[in-house]
């Protein structure tokens, strides 16, 4: 599939999708700190969900904890899909994440369309371990290269975190051109705002909620 | 007591002039008088050829070739294929990121990694070798990881790119470790440490490192590639490199 027919594809699901307002415990904020007053201040702000960056910040488990925030998803390297999976899945769920993400795939990793195809067997080897854990794996879409991901991954596998809803799309990543209406239209289980600062996510989540 | 018949830079010491203009930079740090370098493999962001050629033009050699953890587990043969491209001996390890080092496990699993690595890489006629930071030298779990992972790695594939300054930061000396490990420390990465009490990086010629020392340590021990590196220098890059050429180009090991 290629860039336009995945793009034709999430049209499809755009019209599909019963028109909802956004729950407050599907919008979260993808966190780049992890101190005890940025959590707080993102509590406050009326943020439950989370998106994090780190799986092993020091007491990452206990400050979320104590901020009363929940991380529904975990961005990860591919590294860790490699070596180690069942216990980075570990701490994954004693974090409480119900999805394990592939975030990041260095450009020196992405460099040829075989790299794509690789990295798709990848995805699949790491969706069934990642099952097998009781969790979901995901992966965050770049840029062009969901065409090929959407067809060489297994559907009861590999989920999808994009900044355009499409086909097993788990969770739309909301960049600071988003507005209410592609929170209610989506249809996806979560919505990860991502914000330049404490002010920025807390006008986001307002306009977003509005 | 002579003077060094060459002298590296690490590339990654000029990341910012790089990204810009790479042909440029690497006609600077030619006309400052360094021979060799040790870079990632796409550092300057064009395909490994295309590198070369650039490098060629300019009388650069890379010597080393870096790599990240990723290309050890995917693709590592095309890895090899580029760094042999670039005309490298050394395939280097740079780094181990944080997450991937969480536990003693994780680098007995390394130890496993970088011994089939190594092995496939000689095969390529190219030496792996492993950067060192300080975190691999603080305790865990009652061990040293450093310690685990030269003793869990065979002697003849896998060596080291000793980090002197990170040495020194994670309580070992420099010189010691070379004669310990002598004919398995393949290259250096020399920066320097601020005067006592201060600890941070400097430039090499402005801290606490004996240079001389190490450096004639080292080419007793049959070592030949040394590489200026300096993470994040205060002021111009290429200051720094301009200065550190100079002091080590001075010295008398």
């Amino acid at each position: 599939m290629n860039r336009r027919s995945f793009l034709a594809a999430s049209a499809a699901t755009l019209v599909s999708v019963a028109y909802r307002r956004v729950q407050s415990n599907a919008l979260g904020l993808e966190l780049t700190a992890y101190d005890d007053a940025t959590l707080a201040a993102v509590a406050a702000i009326g943020y439950r969900d989370v998106v994090v960056n780190e799986l092993y910040a020091a007491g990452l488990r206990a400050a979320l904890k104590q901020a009363g925030l929940s991380a529904s998803a975990v961005h990860v390297t591919t590294p860790l899909l490699y070596r180690g999976l069942e216990r980075h899945l570990g701490i994954a769920a004693s974090l409480g994440c119900r999805y394990f993400v592939c975030g990041r795939v260095d450009p020196e990793e992405r460099r040829t369309q075989q790299d794509w195809h690789e990295l798709a067997a990848l995805f699949n080897r790491s969706g069934e371990t990642t099952r097998k854990a009781g969790l979901r794996f995901g992966y965050r879409v770049l840029g062009d290269e969901a065409g090929v991901l959407l067809a060489e991954t297994d559907p009861a596998l590999v989920w999808f975190e994009a900044k355009i809803p499409g086909p097993r799309c788990f969770a739309v990543d909301l960049d600071e051109t988003a507005g209410p209406e592609a929170v209610r239209a989506a249809g996806v289980e979560h919505y990860y705002v991502q914000a330049k600062s404490i002010d920025d996510a807390r006008k986001r989540y307002n306009a977003l909620r509005s | 007591m002579a003077k060094l018949d060459h002298v590296g830079l690490a590339v990654i010491t000029l990341r910012g002039e790089v990204q810009r203009d790479f042909e440029g930079t690497m006609r600077q740090v030619a006309a400052i008088g360094y021979r060799d370098l040790d870079m990632y493999i796409y550092e300057s962001s064009l395909e490994a050829p295309a590198t070369r050629a650039i490098l060629d033009r300019v009388g650069l050699a890379c010597t080393s070739a870096r790599v990240r953890t990723t290309a050890l587990y995917r693709g590592w043969e095309r890895f090899l294929d580029a760094a042999n491209v670039l005309g490298a001996k050394f395939i280097t390890l740079a780094d181990v990121p944080f997450p991937e080092r969480q536990t003693l496990q994780d680098y007995h699993e390394l130890a496993a990694l970088f011994n089939r690595c190594a092995a496939i890489a000689q095969q390529h006629g190219l030496t792996f070798c492993y950067h060192n930071h300080d975190a691999e030298l603080t305790p865990m779990e009652g061990a040293i990881p450093y310690d685990i992972v030269v003793a869990e790695t065979d002697p003849k594939l896998v060596h080291f790119q000793m980090d002197v300054y990170w040495m020194l930061h994670g309580g070992r000396d420099p010189v010691h470790e070379l004669r310990r490990l002598a004919g398995r420390v393949s290259t250096l990465h020399l920066k320097d440490m601020q005067p006592w009490p201060r600890r941070g990086i400097t430039t090499v010629g402005r801290g606490r490192i004996d240079f001389r020392e190490i450096l004639h340590t080292a080419i007793d021990t049959g070592m030949r590639y040394w590489y200026v590196e300096e993470d994040q220098p205060v002021g111009p890059g290429i200051e720094a490199v301009r200065s550190a050429y100079t002091y080590l180009n001075g010295l008398d090991v």
